[in-house]
């Protein structure tokens, strides 16, 4: 596995970081404490060392004082034993005194112990008495060999001493007749007779060995020294050579030191540890003293070599043993945690999972069951409460949704209605607009052509020409029924623009060719008025971007206004380049407009004062409509006026896009009659169907259905004109509800079939009859099974129209 | 001169149209139906048609369709929708089912004789009558 991913996995489980979170807690008290106790473990284990080493060099110094004392009471018991003490109260008054019976004893005494020889002096120094003991066998020496050492220290220095004590001698080697050199230390004491006077002085002279090997350390990797701390000099030392007791003794301690000599000597004289000297730092070096009581000139120290690695291998051990228990606790304690972690984890990772299913819409899963006792059990308590709230607030949820959508769909519904009811009367009103507009024209059209007929064509009159006395009446009849008209024309262009009907079909404008047009239609207007008509288009000016139809209407409109206002002067239709767009003016010279009727100028059936238009006529409702023009096309209506000067109008047209060349067609003088172009040649070829039906929405539904694909339907409820309608229009197919109001459908299926000129046209007859033999005797194409099923509806139609002979 | 059919169901202004054409020499036939104005086409095969778009019996897109089926296709005579509606939609609909073309009420008289005296020539009624005459047996007007 990746390290990463591993990372990965610890962060993501709560187990882990829980064992983690033991381990450390657990695992800085233990470093604190292993360390502490690290510490103490060693100075106790270095304290334990010295003190034992301390305590051994106390022990063999004992030993070996004890070794050196039980010498010295051997010689004062030699000194004082009664065989002595006779041999000595005879050797004063007669020096030729026997001496067999101190012989005897001495030899006794010398034969059962391991001392090297036995001397008795006189005063002068020569020797009376010597035995000498070698390999276990005691020699007498004879009178010959006896000699006379008067300066030996041990004769000295024990008739110095009072009387009791004992003289011991230094460290020294004896050595007879090339054997290997024996250390030994000699006593003396001096012979006292009865009567208290020295007399002489016996000595005895002890093998050292074994005294100094008394004072060998047990331990092995320990070196043991002997030193005299007079000189120096090593009277036992690992090396023989070095060694005084060995037959060497040339090297002394001081030798060895060469720095730090001064602490050295004063452990000396002093006693105790010295743990790593300057000298050698690895060794950790015991000093004692040996001092026998009232013996001055034996100063012996004990000097034992001790490595500090041995002392620091045990502190190593104690230490490993520590952190090998320490880490086998924390081992330990890991285990535990994992198996108690898992026991908190496992719960919660079930909570988890079930928690997750619920996130993902599965309200429904199963609670875990946590049998612990304790804030987890109370958590999955409160979990499986809260799933349950969830579920129940989810399905409160749903079904507040569910609530809500109707209610929305209801306000929907009711905005729907609202605006099918508002289109409705939108719809109404411009039915009825147009239809108005439709039944007003219908008698202006009797008007207008009467009048224009009597006015000027007489051929409709026998040839006779309108006198002129009726002229005049007949002209003005005339002009107010164009004047009605155009009343019509605007109130109908006024409602489709209020109701956004009007759109416009913008395209490239030449506004001269426009110029044009409207110049020569204002000349008309004219009258006889001495007005002068001016055209101003410089060459440079664009194509503009608009409605022909409706640009054309607005300036026509400012024309005719600016004609009807001016009696004399001129009028001059003017366009001008601005930077994005071109202006039209048409600026005239004639009443003007007063200054506070500016405002309310291009308001409805406004006109500058309630006299104009008794006056001078005109609807009020051009200029409305020539500024709602101009705003659709992007500009505004504007007027400048000084009253009995003149009014000016203008409106601005947008430049024609520059990738659109395409030239303006000329645009035809409007006209109520006019050509059409050639008739889409298939026209014969379409399917006229006469639809019976008297249900009403059944019938829309039918015909909706057949004129999406094309067809003309022509529908009726009345079974009464059916046969009129089929022989007037003589349809491709009649579809026949047979189940009408007064007629009965059958027979009228029959009539069609009867009547020649309707007996070939296919008949689909619907009906809830099962019947369908019934209908076919009867001659019907088909038989449509009510209710109808569009698409079945349909599948028959088209299949009566592609194959009409069927049906005969 | 020419036969023309008018189906028309306002009177005074049928009236007034029969007056115009009269005055300028046409046979006129005058119906206020549709149904009638459809069964005299077929019968009388007129050779021009003045036919207003809003008769109460039948809507204008019937009536010319029933006109153009009735009368087929290239020997058909031209029909002229006549009407007092100015909504686009009835020129569009007059132009899709193959009317020659579209007067709308009310129209200068002059001009109305211009229109009828272009689609209902002579010569063009000669020719319709010099192949169709004898086989549907048409009265001349």
């Amino acid at each position: 596995m990746k390290p990463l991913s591993l990372f990965a996995r610890f962060q993501a489980s709560l187990q882990a970081k829980l064992i983690f979170a033991f381990a450390l807690v657990l695992l800085i008290p233990t470093a604190v404490i292993v360390v502490y106790m690290t510490n103490i473990i060693s100075n106790t284990v270095i304290e334990q060392a010295r003190s034992d080493k301390f305590r051994m060099a106390e022990a063999n110094a004992a030993k070996l004082e004890a070794l050196l004392l039980s010498a010295e009471r051997n010689t004062l018991f030699l000194s004082r034993a009664p065989a002595t003490r006779r041999y000595v109260d005879d050797l004063g008054q007669n020096p030729q005194t026997s001496t067999d019976g101190v012989y005897a004893f001495l030899e006794s005494f010398l034969k059962n112990s391991d001392y090297r020889a036995l001397r008795i002096l006189t005063l002068e120094g020569r020797e009376v008495v010597r035995l000498d003991k070698r390999d276990d066998l005691v020699i007498i020496a004879p009178a010959s060999e006896l000699q006379t050492t008067p300066t030996l220290p041990y004769f000295v220095q024990a008739l110095r001493l009072p009387i009791g004590q004992v003289y011991i001698s230094n460290l020294t080697n004896e050595s007879i007749d090339g054997q290997t050199p024996t250390p030994i230390i000699d006593y003396s004491t001096a012979l006292v007779n009865s009567s208290g006077v020295k007399v002489g002085v016996i000595a005895l002279r002890v093998n050292a060995g074994p005294i100094l090997s008394a004072a060998i350390s047990s331990d092995p990797s320990e070196t043991t020294f002997i030193v005299n701390a007079q000189d120096g000099t090593y009277l036992l030392h690992p090396d023989q050579n070095q060694s005084l007791s060995r037959g060497g003794g040339t090297r002394t301690l001081y030798q060895d030191l060469i720095i730090d000599s001064g602490a050295i000597l004063s452990q000396l004289r002093d006693e105790g540890i010295l743990f790593g000297s300057t000298e050698r730092p690895e060794l950790m070096q015991t000093f004692k003293h040996v001092h026998p009581p009232y013996q001055d000139n034996l100063q012996w120290v004990l000097l034992y070599q001790y490595p500090i690695r041995k002392v620091f291998e045990a502190v190593t051990n104690a230490r490993l043993v520590v952190i090998i228990l320490t880490l086998g606790a924390l081992l330990l304690a890991v285990l535990v945690a994992v198996i108690f972690t898992r026991t908190i984890t496992h719960p919660v990772q079930m909570l988890a999972h079930t928690a997750t299913e619920i996130s993902r819409g599965n309200l429904t899963a199963a609670i875990p069951v946590v049998k612990t006792h304790d804030e987890i059990n109370d958590l999955a308590i409160a979990f499986s409460t809260m799933s349950r709230e969830l579920q129940t607030l989810y399905t409160d949820l749903e079904n507040r949704v569910t609530e809500r959508t109707k209610e929305l769909a209801a306000a929907n519904q009711s905005l729907e209605e609202a605006r099918r009811k508002t289109e409705e009367v939108s719809k109404a009103k411009s039915i009825f607009l147009s239809n108005m507009s439709h039944e007003l024209r219908t008698p202006l059209n009797v008007v207008i052509g009467y009048t224009s007929s009597m006015l000027t064509m007489p051929q409709m009159y026998n040839g006779i020409t309108l006198p002129d006395i009726y002229r005049q009446d007949i002209q003005l009849i005339k002009d107010n029924g164009n004047y009605l008209l155009g009343l019509i024309t605007d109130i109908l262009d006024l409602s489709k623009i209020e109701a956004g009907k009007l759109e416009l079909r913008p395209t490239v404008v030449d506004l001269a060719e426009i110029f044009r047009g409207v110049v020569s239609t204002s000349l008309g207007l004219l009258k006889d008025k001495p007005i002068q008509i001016i055209s101003e288009i410089p060459n440079n000016i664009p194509r503009v971007w608009g409605d022909p139809l409706r640009v054309r209407q607005i300036v026509l409109n400012l024309m005719s206004n600016a004609v009807k206002f001016t009696d004399t002067g001129s009028i001059t239709l003017r366009a001008e380049l601005e930077t994005q767009c071109v202006r039209v003016s048409v600026t005239d010279t004639g009443i003007g407009i007063p200054e506070k009727s500016l405002a309310t100028i291009f308001d409805r059936f406004q006109q500058a004062s309630a006299d104009t238009d008794k006056q001078y006529g005109g609807t009020g409702l051009g200029l409305d409509i020539s500024k709602r023009l101009s705003i659709m096309h992007g500009g505004d209506l504007s007027v400048h006026s000084e009253e009995g000067r003149g009014s000016s109008f203008s409106f601005t047209l947008p430049f024609a896009p520059s990738t659109v060349t395409e030239p303006t067609r000329n645009l035809p003088e409007p006209s109520s009659v006019e050509t059409l172009s050639s008739a889409d040649l298939s026209v014969e070829a379409i399917p006229l169907i006469l639809l019976v039906e008297d249900e009403v929405s059944t019938r829309e539904m039918m015909r909706r259905i057949l004129e999406s694909k094309g067809y003309v339907v022509t529908d009726t409820h009345d079974g009464a004109k059916v046969m009129d309608l089929a022989e007037g229009i003589l349809p491709t197919l009649i579809v026949l509800d047979v189940h009408l109001p007064n007629v009965n459908g059958w027979d009228l299926l029959k009539s069609l079939k009867a009547n020649p000129e309707t007996a070939s046209i296919p008949v689909a007859v619907c009906t809830v009859e099962t019947d369908k033999d019934a209908s076919m005797r009867l001659g019907a194409t088909t038989h449509i099974q009510k209710p109808i099923v569009l698409d079945t509806f349909l599948a028959e139609i088209q299949n009566i129209l592609a194959f009409p002979e069927k049906s005969v | 001169m020419s036969y023309i059919l008018l189906i028309e169901d306002n009177q005074a202004n049928a009236d007034m149209v029969i007056r115009i054409l009269s005055a300028e020499g046409y046979e006129i036939k005058h119906t206020l139906r549709g149904l009638e104005g459809a069964k005299l086409a077929r019968q009388e095969r007129p050779d021009l048609i003045l036919l207003d778009f809003d008769l109460p019996d039948i809507d204008g897109r019937t009536m010319i369709l029933t006109l153009k089926k009735q009368l087929g296709d290239k020997a058909a005579p031209p029909i002229v929708a006549v009407t007092a509606r100015t909504a686009d939609i009835e020129k569009v609909v007059a132009e899709r089912f193959g009317c020659s073309a579209f007067v709308s009420k009310p129209f200068i008289p002059e001009e109305f004789v211009a229109l009828v005296k272009r689609m209902a020539t002579p010569t063009a009624k000669e020719s319709r009558v010099s192949t169709q005459n004898g086989i549907d047996g048409i009265p001349e007007g």
